[in-house]
């Protein structure tokens, strides 16, 4: 009997996963229902090929079955993880699962006692918020399952539970766009910059910028510093705002693509010319951005690197192997060619 | 006459316009750029989106009723749209008129079972909001969608003689078609009968069932059109954006002096409520005052706002207090 349900959880969980993990039912024992309907209607014939080619896998020696843990599907970023984490599985024959908390930290603590109940071999996870998931961490490590953090570290007091922190380097990413900015205006320029102070990785990448503007970082004035939210809609309008407001801006920088196209396309309505967009990340939209000269310049977020190294990680760790307790990949400036090169994808 | 029906619109709406007054000229003190035509231009685009959905929503609330299905409905059809044209090649009008007919199906159906089921709207609009969220992640897979066809994006972003963003003038067109909806049409009538008093519109032979489905299916339609302008002007069909979109309609209303009870309420008013939240945003951002103290300092403004606006008609605190005062002097 029980058997049979822990079947059944699996079956209905992948094909979960499989429809695209992008409907927001949330905890695992809801979600068996909520999910399945969701999947009948959106794509049958996924969810049936899922269930056929994925069931009989389990039972064999040296199969392992993951969970990935994202903040959110609602982005490029964590789709190309999960489109990789999902890949790399399906090579190897493991289980996997991707659960959508879509930003809600609640969904999420509710996700990973489900998760910790499930006995999964590891579990990778982006907190929705590094502050609030010890509760989360604390239940999963309970079971002994190692958890592989990935883009958004945990707060330092957390570290401990986790095995380790695989990252882009945003501090990095940040400096690299800095310094490109100082190099295009030798004789500084009025700024803005459109931040996103809730998340940590945003706020290392704003200080590896302006420490990445080095000597010249006298010559540059920031006149506004507005939170975009990290999304297209909430930055458009703000970007108009300080473009009227500041008629001689030079630059903007932002922590994402989605803002840095918000400023983008307040930029073109205003008419203006010659107002640069500094931005990081390098999502296909962003790479078009930079083709089509909407971009000045990017650095680069690595989503497939951090998963794959986190599946060889994990393997390693379940292997008896000692893994490094950060791992910090590093960023790079993406020009025109390279963004040719891997238009419709990350990287 | 035409004359007294303006004095009557602007004696009407005095709380609003007040505030209005007194937050431009804070604004235009405290901001150089803020009374330039240019900025104005500005804040009209900006306040645009939310005017399409509060015209509809000031019908809604207006026949007693609420519509949380719009924001997300903004981003539905906005993306369906966007994704029709580049992922399954159809043709620009074509996709355009799928995404019109989409959010208009969705307001029909929130107006049928609300009118068949005698459903509180509330619930029924809530259960769209998250259908039509869900449909925007499982078409798009949570992605947005680039849009390059100049000719789509120029519906967004284009200016009529170089001037007057397009979604500027829709904003005026169609705040021209509801007003004369609204104040000379017996369907506009209607909507102040059955808000006022479902009962005796009832037995005054008011089609309620027609009229309800009717007020629904037009903000429908109207969150499908933000949707298709917004996705225009942001290059791109975005799944995630629209939430919280509903709650600046409402309270464009609100503070427009439109009742939550029904009965009351008028299009002018809710343009100011439009025009109101759009300059706080605008001039704040100006000011470059932190956006987290922007959220306190907006909260406050629409509160107090809505306070002086309900003041109007009966005593004023003030002059209460200096009544009290002399009393007992």
């Amino acid at each position: 009997m029980k058997k049979t349900f822990t079947a059944f959880m699996a079956l209905t969980l992948t094909a979960s996963a499989l429809a695209g993990c992008s409907n927001t039912a949330t905890q695992t024992t809801t979600a068996a229902s909520a999910n399945t309907t969701a999947a009948e209607s959106a794509a049958p014939a996924e969810t049936k090929a899922a269930g056929e080619e994925e069931t009989p896998a389990p039972a064999e020696g040296g199969s392992y079955s993951f969970a990935f843990l994202p903040n959110t599907q609602n982005n490029t970023f964590q789709a190309a993880m999960n489109d990789t984490f999902k890949k790399l599985c399906q090579e190897k024959g493991y289980d996997y699962v991707c659960l959508d908390p879509d930003y809600d930290l609640n969904t999420q603590l509710s996700q990973m006692a489900d998760v910790a109940n499930q006995g999964f071999d590891a579990v990778f996870i982006i907190p929705v918020d590094s502050a609030g998931i010890r509760q989360g961490l604390e239940q999963i490590s309970e079971k002994n399952i190692p958890i592989l953090n990935v883009d958004t570290p945990v707060i330092d007091e957390d570290l401990d539970l986790v095995e380790t922190v695989i990252a882009t380097d945003a501090y990095n990413a940040g400096t690299l766009v800095g310094q490109q900015m100082a190099a295009d205006y030798p004789d500084g320029g009025k700024i803005a910059i459109l931040d996103f102070p809730s998340n940590e990785s945003c706020v290392n990448r704003v200080a590896g910028f302006l420490d990445g503007l080095g000597d010249a970082k006298d010559k540059f004035e920031i006149v506004a510093q507005q939170d975009g939210a990290a999304a297209l809609d909430v930055s458009m309008p703000i970007a108009e705002d300080i473009i009227q407001a500041n008629p001689e801006l030079n630059a903007f920088f932002c922590i994402n693509d989605p803002s840095a196209l918000g400023a983008a396309a307040a930029i073109k309505a205003s008419g203006k010319t010659g107002i640069g967009v500094y931005s990081i990340d390098a999502s296909p939209d962003g790479k078009a951005a930079i083709l089509d000269g909407s971009f000045t310049a990017v650095a680069a977020q690595v989503p497939i690197g951090i998963a794959e190294t986190a599946f060889v990680k994990a393997e390693e760790l379940l292997a008896g192997q000692e893994i490094e307790k950060e791992i910090l990949l590093p960023s790079f400036l993406v020009d025109k060619e390279k963004a040719e090169a891997t238009l419709n994808d990350w990287q | 006459m035409k004359n007294n029906s303006f004095l009557k619109m602007i004696k009407g709406n005095s709380g609003i316009i007040a505030v209005l007054v007194i937050i431009s000229v804070i604004l235009s003190f405290a901001s150089p750029v803020f009374l330039t035509a240019d900025n104005f231009l500005s804040v009209l685009r900006q306040v645009s989106n939310n005017m399409y959905l509060a015209l509809g929503m000031t019908l809604v609330i207006i026949l007693g009723g609420i519509d949380l299905s719009v924001g997300t409905c903004v981003a539905m059809c906005g993306t369906l749209t966007a994704g029709l044209m580049v992922n399954q090649g159809m043709p620009m009008g074509a996709a355009i008129a799928v995404g019109l007919l989409l959010g208009t199906l969705a307001g029909f159906l929130n107006g049928l079972i609300i009118a068949t089921f005698k459903v509180p709207a509330f619930i029924v609009t809530m259960s769209m909001m998250n259908i039509a969220k869900g449909i925007a992640y499982i078409y798009s897979g949570g992605r947005s969608i680039r849009v390059s066809n100049e000719v789509y994006t120029g519906i967004g972003t284009g200016k009529l003689f170089g001037v007057l963003p397009l979604p500027v003038v829709y904003m005026i067109i169609l705040i021209a078609v509801f007003m004369v909806v609204l104040n000379k049409t017996k369907f506009g009538t209607y909507i102040f009968a059955i808000g006022g008093n479902r009962e005796s519109a009832r037995l005054s032979g008011v089609p309620i069932k027609k009229v309800e489905i009717a007020v629904f299916t037009i903000s429908g339609f109207l969150a499908a059109f933000a949707g298709i302008v917004l996705s225009a002007r942001m290059y791109s069909g975005q799944p995630g954006v629209g939430e919280g979109y509903e709650l600046d309609a409402i309270a464009a209303c609100v503070l427009g002096g439109v009742s939550m009870t029904g009965g009351i309420g008028a299009i002018s008013g809710t343009i100011f409520g439009a025009l109101v939240i759009g300059i706080i945003s605008n001039g704040l951002n100006l000011i470059g005052l932190s956006s987290f103290w922007q959220l306190v300092v907006k909260g406050l403004i629409i509160l107090l706002a809505v306070i002086i606006d309900t003041q109007k008609g009966s005593d004023s605190v003030v002059k209460r207090i200096i009544k009290n005062a002399k009393e007992r002097a």
